[in-house]
C-alpha cells in the first residue's frame, strides 16, 4: 500500500515550501494492494526533532491540527486537505519538516518539506545565517551579479516611485520579494531575515554576520570581514566593501528619542500610530528614516542605502511592521480605505499619483520609462516568477502587495514573518 | 501555536499599549517646522556638536521622505558645507559623510586638499580616503597613490588600495600588493578584493600563486580561496596548504 501526497507549493525539483497560509493538497492511494475501500489514513507530522511543523484541516482555516484523518477510496481518487506551516514552528533547513501518511500505525507515504519563514536575524541558526550570506554574496558576485539591478533600482531618480507617497510600503514589499526570489533561485532554503531595530541585535553586527568597522573612527568606516567571509568581496558602484558606523551602542537598540525628537520608536509605538493606513504611513519618517540614519555610511542616504545589505533587513522589519499592523487591525482588503488610501499625499509633484494608486503597476517591473517614471532603462525586468506560488505575476500592482497571505482567497505571495500569523477575518468565508 | 490564543495574548498587550503609546515619544510639530529648526541648530556654531549632529540625523531622516523635504534641501546642504570646517571632528565626519554621498564636489575637494596637506586636515587620512572611495571618481587615485607611498599606517594604506580599486590602470599595482608577503596582510587583503573586482582574470592567476605557495599565510589564502570557491573554482590545493603562523 502506498499513499501519494501532493501539495501545489512544490517546485520542479519536487521540493515543497509552505508558509503560515494554508494550501490545498491532496492524498490518494497510489497503490491500493491490501487496502480496504475506503482506507482510513492519518496524516501527521514526522519531521526532525526541533524542525518545522505543519497543521492540517479539511477546510481552509487558521485552526489546523497536527493530525488529520482522511478516508481514501481504493480506486485512487484523490481526497483534498489543507495544510499550512504551524505558526511559531518554522523550519531551519529543507526537509526538517515532513508529512507522513499512516495506516493502522504503519507509514505508507511521506513528503518532506520546509516551512520557509522570514525570521528575526538574531534568531537564525549559524547555518541559516551562512546560507543567507552565501546567497547574498553570490547575488552580488563582486559587483558583477544580479544584485546590481537591485542597487540601481533604489536610486535618487526613482525616489518618487517608492518614497514620500502612499505606495512606500507596497513598493518596498515588492522590492524585498524580488530580492528574496533571486536569493531563493540560488538557495531555495533561504528566507530574508529582518533586523528588529527596536531591540538589541549585537549578533547581527558580529564579524560573522554583517560586521562592524574598526572601533577607532580614525581608521575609516569600512567593515573588515573575517577572511573568507561571504561578503568579503562585496562591491557596488565600482567601490569595494561596505561602509557603516553605528551612531549608537550596538549592545542596545537605537534610541527611541534623539534630541527630544522621536527617533527609532518601538514596535508598540509604531503600531499605535493609528488604525488607518494614512496614519500608519507616518512610520516612513519614524522609525523608518530614523533607523536608516542610526548609522554613518550609505545606509543613511536614500540614493545609496541599497549598497548595504543591512538595507534589506531593515526594510524587512518595516515590511513586518506593516504586516503586523495589517494582522492586528485586519487590514487586508484593498477595498477598505482603512487598509490603503491616498490620504495625506502631497499634491503636485506626482501627477495623478502614478504608481501609487491601487491599480497602478509598479516600476521597474512594469518596464516603463516615460515620465514621470524614471527615463533610464529599468534595472529589473519583469517580476520573477516563484517556483511555488502564482502571484504576483510579471507586472505587480500596488494592490497585489496588500493581501500577501491571500486571506481573501487568492494565492499567497509566498512569504511570512515568524511573529505574524495567518488568520481569517470574521466574515471571510473563502 | 493556536492563532486565536495568540491574538488573545496580543490583545492583552494591546490593552497595555495605551499606556505605552502615551509614554512613547511623539512628534508634536509638523516635520517641516522641526526641519527648519534643525537647520538653524546645525548652522549655529555656538550650539554643541552633539546638538548639531542630532540635527543632521533628524534632517537626514527627512530626506527619506523625498519631495516633502525638497524645500529644505538647499539650506541643509549649505549648513553641512559650513559644518565640515567646524572644530569638532565628529561633526565634520557626520557632515562629510552626508555630503560625499550626495556627490558634493565641494566636500570632495576639501577632503582631497586635506589629504594633500594644502588645506585644513578634516579627517585622519584613512577616514578621508574611505569617504573618497565611495564612488569611482578617478580624481582620488592620484592622491591615493601618494598617500600609499608616504604612509606606513595599515588602515591608511588599506584605504588607499581600496581607492585604487576604481582605477583601471592599477591592476598591476594591486597584483603586486596582493602577492607581497612583506606587506601588511590587511593591505594585501584590500589589494586582493580590489584586484578581484577590477581584473578577475589577473586575480585568478595571482590567487593561484598564493594558494600554491606553502609559505604564505593562512588567512590570505582563505580570502583568495573563498573568492575562487564562490566563483566555482576547485580548491584542493587550498585545503592541503599547510597552516602558517600569523605574525605580521
Amino acid at each position: 500500500m502506498r499513499v501519494e501526497i501532493t501539495i501545489p507549493a512544490t517546485d520542479a525539483q519536487d521540493r515543497t515550501f509552505l508558509t503560515w497560509a494554508p494550501v490545498k493538497g491532496s492524498a490518494r492511494l497510489a497503490d491500493a494492494a491490501g487496502a480496504a475501500d475506503p482506507t482510513l489514513v492519518m496524516l501527521r507530522n514526522a519531521g526532525a526533532a526541533g524542525g518545522g511543523r505543519v497543521a492540517f484541516d479539511k477546510q481552509r482555516s487558521d485552526e489546523g491540527t497536527p493530525e488529520l484523518e482522511l478516508q481514501l477510496p481504493a480506486n485512487g481518487t484523490a481526497v483534498d486537505f489543507w495544510v499550512a506551516g504551524e505558526f511559531m514552528e518554522p523550519s531551519s533547513t529543507y526537509g526538517d519538516t515532513a508529512i507522513e501518511a499512516v495506516v493502522a500505525g504503519n507509514p505508507v507515504g511521506r513528503r518532506e518539506l520546509m516551512v520557509r519563514i522570514r525570521k528575526n536575524a538574531v534568531k537564525l541558526s549559524g547555518a541559516e545565517r551562512d546560507r543567507f550570506l552565501l546567497a547574498l554574496g553570490k547575488l552580488n558576485d563582486a559587483g558583477q551579479g544580479p544584485f546590481k539591478g537591485f542597487r540601481d533600482t533604489h536610486v535618487a531618480a526613482a525616489q518618487d516611485e517608492a518614497h514620500g507617497f502612499p505606495a512606500f510600503p507596497p513598493w518596498h514589499r515588492a522590492y524585498l520579494l524580488d530580492l528574496e526570489r533571486e536569493l531563493q533561485a540560488i538557495d531555495a532554503s533561504v528566507a530574508l531575515p529582518y533586523w528588529r531595530f527596536d531591540e538589541p541585535a549585537p549578533a547581527l553586527f558580529a564579524p560573522e554576520f554583517l560586521g562592524m568597522p574598526p572601533a577607532d573612527a580614525a581608521q575609516g568606516d569600512v567593515i573588515v570581514f573575517p577572511h573568507g567571509h561571504a561578503l568579503e568581496f562585496w562591491r557596488t558602484d565600482g567601490s569595494d566593501s561596505i561602509e557603516r558606523r553605528p551612531r549608537y551602542d550596538i549592545a542596545g537598540a537605537p534610541p527611541q528619542s534623539v534630541g527630544g525628537q522621536p527617533a527609532v520608536i518601538s514596535q508598540d509605538a509604531t503600531l499605535a500610530l493609528g488604525t488607518n493606513y494614512a496614519d500608519f504611513r507616518l512610520m516612513e519618517f519614524s522609525p523608518h528614516g530614523r533607523a536608516h540614519t542610526s548609522f554613518l555610511g550609505p545606509i543613511g542616504k536614500i540614493s545609496k542605502a541599497a549598497k548595504d545589505p543591512l538595507f534589506f533587513m531593515l526594510h524587512a522589519n518595516i515590511d513586518r511592521l506593516w504586516a503586523r499592523w495589517q494582522w492586528e487591525n485586519q487590514r487586508t482588503d484593498p477595498a477598505n480605505a482603512a487598509t490603503f488610501s491616498l490620504g495625506g499625499s502631497l499634491a503636485g509633484p506626482r501627477p495623478g499619483l502614478l504608481g501609487h494608486n491601487l491599480g497602478d503597476t509598479m516600476w521597474p517591473w512594469n518596464g516603463e520609462k516615460t515620465p514621470p517614471r524614471p527615463t533610464f532603462d529599468p534595472p529589473r525586468g519583469a517580476f520573477p516568477a516563484s517556483a511555488t506560488v502564482g502571484r504576483p505575476g510579471p507586472h505587480p500592482t500596488v494592490r497585489d502587495m496588500i493581501d500577501y497571505q491571500g486571506v481573501h482567497g487568492e494565492d499567497t505571495l509566498g512569504f511570512d514573518y515568524d511573529d505574524v500569523p495567518f488568520e481569517l477575518h470574521s466574515g471571510v468565508t473563502v | 501555536m493556536n492563532v486565536k490564543e495568540y491574538r488573545r495574548q496580543v490583545e492583552a498587550r494591546l490593552a497595555a499599549r495605551a499606556s505605552v503609546s502615551a509614554a512613547a515619544p511623539v512628534a508634536t510639530k509638523p516635520p517641516e517646522q522641526t526641519w527648519k529648526e534643525a537647520i538653524a541648530q546645525l548652522s549655529d556654531s555656538s550650539a554643541s556638536a552633539e546638538t548639531r549632529i542630532h540635527a543632521i540625523q533628524l534632517l537626514q531622516a527627512g530626506t527619506f521622505l523625498g519631495r516633502q523635504f525638497d524645500p529644505f534641501r538647499a539650506d541643509y546642504i549649505a549648513a553641512l558645507r559650513a559644518a565640515i570646517l567646524d572644530a569638532d571632528i565628529s561633526l565634520r565626519h557626520s557632515a562629510l559623510d552626508v555630503l560625499v554621498d550626495f556627490g558634493d564636489e565641494f566636500a570632495r575637494q576639501k577632503l582631497t586638499e586635506s589629504l594633500r596637506g594644502i588645506g585644513a586636515q578634516l579627517l585622519p587620512a584613512a577616514a578621508a580616503l574611505g569617504l573618497l572611495a565611495r564612488d569611482d571618481h578617478g580624481s582620488a587615485s592620484e592622491v591615493a597613490r601618494d598617500v600609499f607611498t608616504n604612509s606606513t599606517d595599515v588602515p591608511t594604506r588599506a584605504q588607499a588600495v581600496r581607492v585604487l580599486g576604481s582605477d583601471p590602470t592599477a591592476s598591476g599595482f594591486l597584483a603586486r600588493i596582493m602577492n607581497d608577503k612583506d606587506e601588511f596582510r590587511e593591505v594585501r587583503r584590500a589589494g586582493a578584493v580590489a584586484l578581484r573586482n577590477l581584473d578577475p582574470q589577473l586575480f585568478r592567476t595571482k590567487a593561484a600563486e598564493i594558494l600554491d605557495d606553502h609559505t604564505d599565510f593562512k588567512d590570505i589564502k582563505a580570502t583568495v580561496g573563498g573568492a575562487l570557491e564562490r566563483a566555482g573554482q576547485a580548491l584542493d590545493r587550498f585545503r592541503s596548504a599547510r597552516p602558517s603562523d600569523d605574525t605580521k
